[in-house]
């Protein structure tokens, strides 16, 4: 194929996307869902096969110059980095378009399906565009779509006080993280005078603005201690928004960590340093909050807390080891940060897709009213199977060849480096990996286990829980088969990812080897021991069914299962320090102790960095509002006042100067 | 690398406090100071055939004496009498404690290595690390412990640690000083044990998180 | 299709019973020990094998609540676990297959360790799920421990293959024995936990409320609790086989020595854990749930220090 063609595809693809923003907002909640996803999937489609059809190409087109913000133009870049997250964000998009139309039948009457669709096709051209810009002013012009349609997206149940409540914090997440990024991006131009990011990395700069551009792309991605949005937003939204947002958005953050700061050399070994203790820390913290959640999405949006803390440690893990003159640890890592977003990236949605298919049937994610699910909806329960066994970096799966080349990187730097203190660094995060990796496999454990095994907790889930339509079906076996291939052929996908790093480090030699375990005979042999044990041994044995054990004392109510909370309670109670988490015990009754005659038992978590650090600081700011609002008192006189008195000032100051 | 066997007593010494920054058992505690205690006499006999130095002998044999098994058997016979075994920690648990104690162990790596170089016999890093390690594990007993029993452990743990720093980096001390120390360490210690004994008898525990009624 | 060496082929044919055998040899002297010591005669030695066969002929009792997750448990851990047994370098003589990268032992551990998780919940019993918890706990505690040890002696070896990390390279000193001996403490103390045997877990009392791995298999029967029981002795096999081989390499004496005598000191060590503990099982007592923290903290203390070595180790002199 010929280079036109991908961006021609991309053209098409963005043209489809505008035109269905245009029409489905006129057509507000007459859209007909069906219509919409067979539009949306045509460019999905398109932007896979541009990012294949794309790979290996360095493809720089500027926009005609009716596409012209102030004095850039619109130049897009397209290569194999943009490629990898192109490839990521029309795969998601597929799925989304045959999941969406069901999803949205069940939220026909909270939603106005028409902008939805609207908002959902803007997002996906602020994405895309955002994946292409190679400008920092075209940069921040999608940078602010993508906010705002996502915003849009978060609020569409908008009616609810907990959605408001979301898409306030959201919004106020972005903002201060558009203007981290625009200080950044301004005191950039300031040095180099220019708003190209390839010219950025020519001249000499201080290095504070790099930091304000990592802040800013860090509150966008959720990282330590900038994640509170996070597990607001996510429950909040419909679940292909949350699919979509987890799944590629926040990685699109990261992403531009990597175009920005790491392949144009603005990024010093101090902010490599930093990065990587950040994303040590989110790590650790995302995954003790995900352990003690009940609800299923928010279980998950803290897990995406985890993810890219450890895909923001591979990027910065990349950026010291450089700068130590380490190249074959920076290329495992920066493979590491790609290969982990993209695999992350599909796992991530699926389960977002699963949680919302079980959603749409019960009418619950509250891990304390499902169970039973297994029996009931067969597929979605192997979807999400695939999913937990994937993020919880099991092999053979998807999640598991990221984790494992970052733990390269970690362990070769504790012998490779020459500073004593790199070195301790590097196995004192291979020992909090492992933490991080014990509790990911608990709570995943505990989230597919609580909500799809066992009996149903409730009435509601036991009644009326049966497999979902054929679209949230197929999307979630879409995505699972994604995950299984990235995961078996985990070696050639490093291998490219590998080469993908190795441009992005401007490595100019070619791409030293890089030993990638392969997994594939390994599983066919665990394989086929097992259909030999299951097959000869086990097959054979006549079976019988009873009750479970109750140690005699008649049929057990499904309530007598453990909770999600009894389950992590244990785990909880070592971290307590971190997590506040309190279990409040109410008896009541005549004789409290010995006849009890209502306990209530009540799990309290308080949130560290909420009670203590964001609170106070909103508080703080709303007194110092309100005393600069006394000065508005609505009286001309003082507003003229005003007028002369900084006329005045000013005039003293310029004479001054 | 080879470890001489001065080097392998010494660090066995300071492996040995950071075992017991994590032991909650009071006897075990004093078992452990014993024994680290006489690996320290035992460092002390071998450096005096490597330096020639005589008088080292005897601080070896009075270093057993009195503070390998001297002062354990009176610490133990206080325990019995307040009839107290285990210590529960403050705020910092005793495992996580020990943990603290193995990163100063590392941080000791790096503050020996500072330490300017000599021909002494015995001045080397290993035994400057391990005697830093001891000094700081002491400290860590003594921050993280409850009972007045462990502080004068910790105490103790620290005494060594000044004991192997002054023994390994510097030339030694005359025996007259030696001596000096180490019957003032005796006494420190038969003073306090008292006092604790007092304690008991007044207050009914020895908790030393709630001595903090007494500052008026 | 290269040749078959000869050599490869009695390796096979000593390794192949040797799987079936040890496990049931361990956990039969271990028991036997610990009766012995409790005046009592004990089982037989081979007790597991006679198990296995007599679960075999019966049939299986299920719960009324379980999936298809349940069953293919026993199943696909067992294969994992026999998949490890021919990674892992636990034995001097083992045939090797394929790679046996640190990261990835580690990772088809927690694999089996997630399934086992999954199967408990599965049957919808309180016992089990209590079980479940306890056990996912604990594998929060001792994961870094035995990451760190194991780490600690790649770093040594800088491989992160273990069966290069495990060859019997020339020792090279103090430095060297003391990371061996300190790791190998540290995944000692560790397999106790994970295997939940004594000071964690007493897997003999009789009272579901407490237990951890038993409770996790409350309802598994006939066929499957065969292939568990199996698993649970194998895993300890491989376990312990492992500590063994970092006891080897203490010793540089032991280094020197032919192959042969270390294929009969690896098969001795692994015998010896198992005595040695049947003793400690005897002396020692269950510790309380909240207590178990503290003893843990030993096994990451031993693996701290190995790091600690590894890590200034060529560095300093």
């Amino acid at each position: 194929m010929s280079s036109i063609d991908s961006i021609s595809c991309l053209t098409i693809a963005l043209s489809f996307w505008l035109i269905q923003a245009l029409v489905s907002i006129f057509a507000g909640r007459k859209c007909s869902n069906k219509l919409s996803s067979a539009f949306f999937l045509f460019p999905s489609l398109l932007l896979c096969l541009s990012a294949i059809s794309g790979w290996n190409k360095d493809l720089l087109v500027s926009a005609p110059r009716f596409f012209q913000f102030g004095q850039e133009v619109l130049t897009m870049h397209l290569d194999k980095l943009s490629a990898v997250y192109l490839l990521l964000l029309g795969l998601v998009s597929t799925a989304l378009s045959f999941f969406s139309p069901v999803y949205m039948k069940h939220l026909s009457d909270r939603v106005n399906s028409g902008h939805f669709w609207s908002a959902l096709a803007l997002f996906m051209i602020a994405m895309t565009m955002l994946l292409l810009s190679a400008n920092a002013v075209a940069f921040l012009v999608f940078w602010e779509l993508m906010s705002l349609s996502s915003l849009a997206l978060v609020a569409s149940e908008h009616k609810q006080r907990r959605v408001q409540q979301a898409g306030i914090i959201y919004l106020g997440a972005t903002r201060i993280a558009t203007a981290f990024l625009m200080a950044g991006f301004l005191a950039m131009h300031a040095f180099s005078h220019s708003w190209v990011f390839s010219d950025w990395g020519q001249s000499a700069f201080p290095i504070w603005p790099s930091f304000l551009i990592l802040i800013g792309l860090c509150i966008k991605a959720g990282i330590w201690p900038f994640h509170i949005w996070l597990p607001y937003a996510h429950p909040a939204a419909p679940s292909p928004v949350s699919a979509l947002m987890s799944g590629v958005m926040i990685k699109i953050a990261l992403y531009a960590v990597i175009r920005i700061l790491v392949s144009q050399n603005l990024a010093s070994e101090l902010l490599g340093h930093v990065a990587l203790a950040l994303g040590l820390v989110s790590s650790l913290w995302g995954v003790l909050f995900a352990l003690v959640q009940q609800d299923l999405k928010k279980l998950l949006a803290y897990s995406s807390v985890e993810n890219l803390g450890l895909i923001l440690m591979a990027i910065g893990l990349a950026i010291v080891a450089k700068a130590q003159g380490l190249p074959e640890i920076s290329l495992l890592a920066l493979s590491a940060a790609i290969l982990h977003s993209f695999n992350h990236g599909i796992f991530k949605s699926l389960l977002f897709l699963s949680a919302g298919a079980v959603d749409c049937t019960v009418h619950s994610r509250d891990m304390q009213q499902l169970g039973g699910l297994a029996r009931k909806m067969p597929l979605t329960m192997a979807a999400f199977l695939t999913g937990a066994f994937a993020i919880s970096a099991l092999p053979p799966l998807g999640g598991f060849i990221g984790k494992w080349m970052l733990y390269q990187g970690l362990l070769r730097t504790a012998w490779e480096s020459s500073s004593l203190a790199e070195r301790a660094l590097g196995l004192t995060s291979v020992g909090t990996l492992a933490l991080v990796g014990a509790l990911a496999l608990a709570s995943f454990a505990k989230a597919f286990g609580i909500s799809f095994l066992g009996n149903a907790r409730s009435k509601a889930v036991a009644e009326h829980a049966s497999e979902t339509a054929n679209g949230m079906i197929f999307a979630q076996i879409f995505l699972s088969l994604c995950a299984l291939v990235s995961g078996l052929f985990a070696a050639p996908a490093a291998m490219q990812a590998a080469s993908v790093a190795s441009r992005a480090l401007q490595f100019n030699t070619r791409t030293p080897a890089l030993a990638v375990i392969s997994l594939l005979d390994q599983t066919l042999y665990a394989l086929l021991l097992f259909a030999l044990i299951y097959g000869v041994y086990l097959a054979a044995s006549k079976r019988k069914t009873y009750i479970t054990w109750e140690c005699g004392f008649g049929s057990l109510s499904p309530r007598c299962q453990s909770s999600p909370i009894s389950f992590a309670q244990p785990m909880a109670r070592i971290f307590s320090l971190i997590l506040r988490f309190k279990l409040l015990v109410e008896i009541t009754g005549k004789d409290r102790r010995n006849f009890p005659e209502h306990i209530k038992v009540e799990p309290q978590m308080v949130s560290l960095l909420e009670s203590r650090v964001y609170l106070p600081t909103i508080s703080w700011i709303q007194n110092l509002s309100r005393a600069f609002a006394k000065l508005q008192a609505g009286s001309i006189h003082l507003y003229l006042l005003y007028v002369c008195a900084t006329l005045v000032i000013l005039v003293l100051v310029g004479t001054r100067l | 690398m080879n470890l001489d066997l001065i080097e392998l007593v010494s660090i066995a010494a300071a492996l040995s406090a950071i075992l017991m920054a994590g032991s909650t058992h009071l006897s075990m505690n004093i078992a452990l100071y014993s024994l680290q205690t006489f690996l320290l006499s035992l460092a002390t006999y071998s450096l005096a055939g490597l330096r020639a130095e005589s008088h080292f002998i005897w601080v070896a044999l009075a270093i057993v004496v009195l503070k390998a098994l001297g002062i354990p058997l009176f610490l133990h016979w206080i325990m019995v009498k307040i009839g107290v075994n285990s210590d529960p920690g403050t705020t910092l648990a005793p495992p996580l404690a020990m943990h603290c104690c193995v990163l100063l162990m590392g941080l000791s790596y790096f503050l020996a290595q500072s330490l300017p170089s000599s021909s002494l016999e015995g001045h080397s890093w290993a035994n400057a690390t391990a005697a830093i390690s001891l000094l700081l594990s002491g400290l860590i007993l003594m921050l993280t412990r409850r009972i007045a029993l462990s502080q004068i452990i910790g105490f103790l743990v620290i005494e060594n640690g000044i004991y192997l720093f002054a023994l390994t980096q510097t030339s030694g001390m005359p025996l007259v000083v030696e001596m000096g120390v180490l019957l003032d360490v005796l006494v420190g210690v038969m003073i306090s044990g008292l006092l604790v004994f007092r304690i008991q008898r007044s207050f009914e525990h020895i908790d030393v998180t709630q001595l903090t009624e007494l500052r008026d | 299709m290269k040749e078959l060496d000869p050599n490869e082929i009695y390796r096979w044919l000593i390794f192949l019973p040797s799987l079936l055998i040890l496990p049931a040899l361990v956990l039969g002297l271990l028991r036997k020990t610990k009766a012995r010591l409790q005046n009592r005669i004990g089982a037989p030695l081979f007790q597991l094998l006679f198990d296995l066969k007599k679960l075999s002929g019966k049939g299986e009792t299920l719960s009324d609540a379980i999936s298809w997750i349940f069953r293919s448990t026993a199943a696909l851990n067992l294969s994992m676990l026999l998949l490890l047994s021919l990674v892992c370098p636990w034995l001097v003589f083992k045939p090797a297959l394929g790679t046996s990268d640190l990261f990835y032992v580690m990772y088809v551990f927690a694999a089996i360790r997630f399934f086992t998780l999954l199967a408990a919940l599965d049957s919808a019993s309180p016992f089990a799920a209590f079980g479940a918890s306890r056990e996912a706990t604990l594998s929060i505690l001792v994961e870094p421990a035995l990451m760190l040890s194991f780490a600690a002696l790649a770093v040594n070896a800088k491989s992160s293959e273990l069966s290069r990390v495990f060859e019997f390279a020339a020792n090279s000193g103090v430095e060297a024995s003391a990371i061996w001996a300190f790791a190998g403490m540290g995944i000692l103390l560790s397999s106790l936990v994970e295997l939940s045997r004594m000071p964690i877990d007493d897997p003999t009392t009789h009272l579901e409320l407490t237990m951890v791995h038993e409770a996790m298999i409350l309802e598994a029967s006939g066929r499957t609790l065969a292939l568990l029981e199996y698993g649970q002795a194998l895993r300890m096999t491989i376990l312990f086989g492992l500590v063994t081989q970092c006891f080897m390499h203490v010793f540089p004496a032991v280094i020197a020595l032919s192959l042969g005598l270390k294929v009969l000191l690896s098969f001795l060590g692994i015998l010896f854990i198992a005595i040695s503990l049947g003793i400690f099982e005897v002396l020692s007592v269950k510790l309380r749930w909240r207590r178990n923290p503290d003893f843990i903290a030993y096994a990451l203390t031993m693996g701290l220090l190995a790091s600690l070595i590894a890590v200034g180790k060529g560095l300093l002199s």
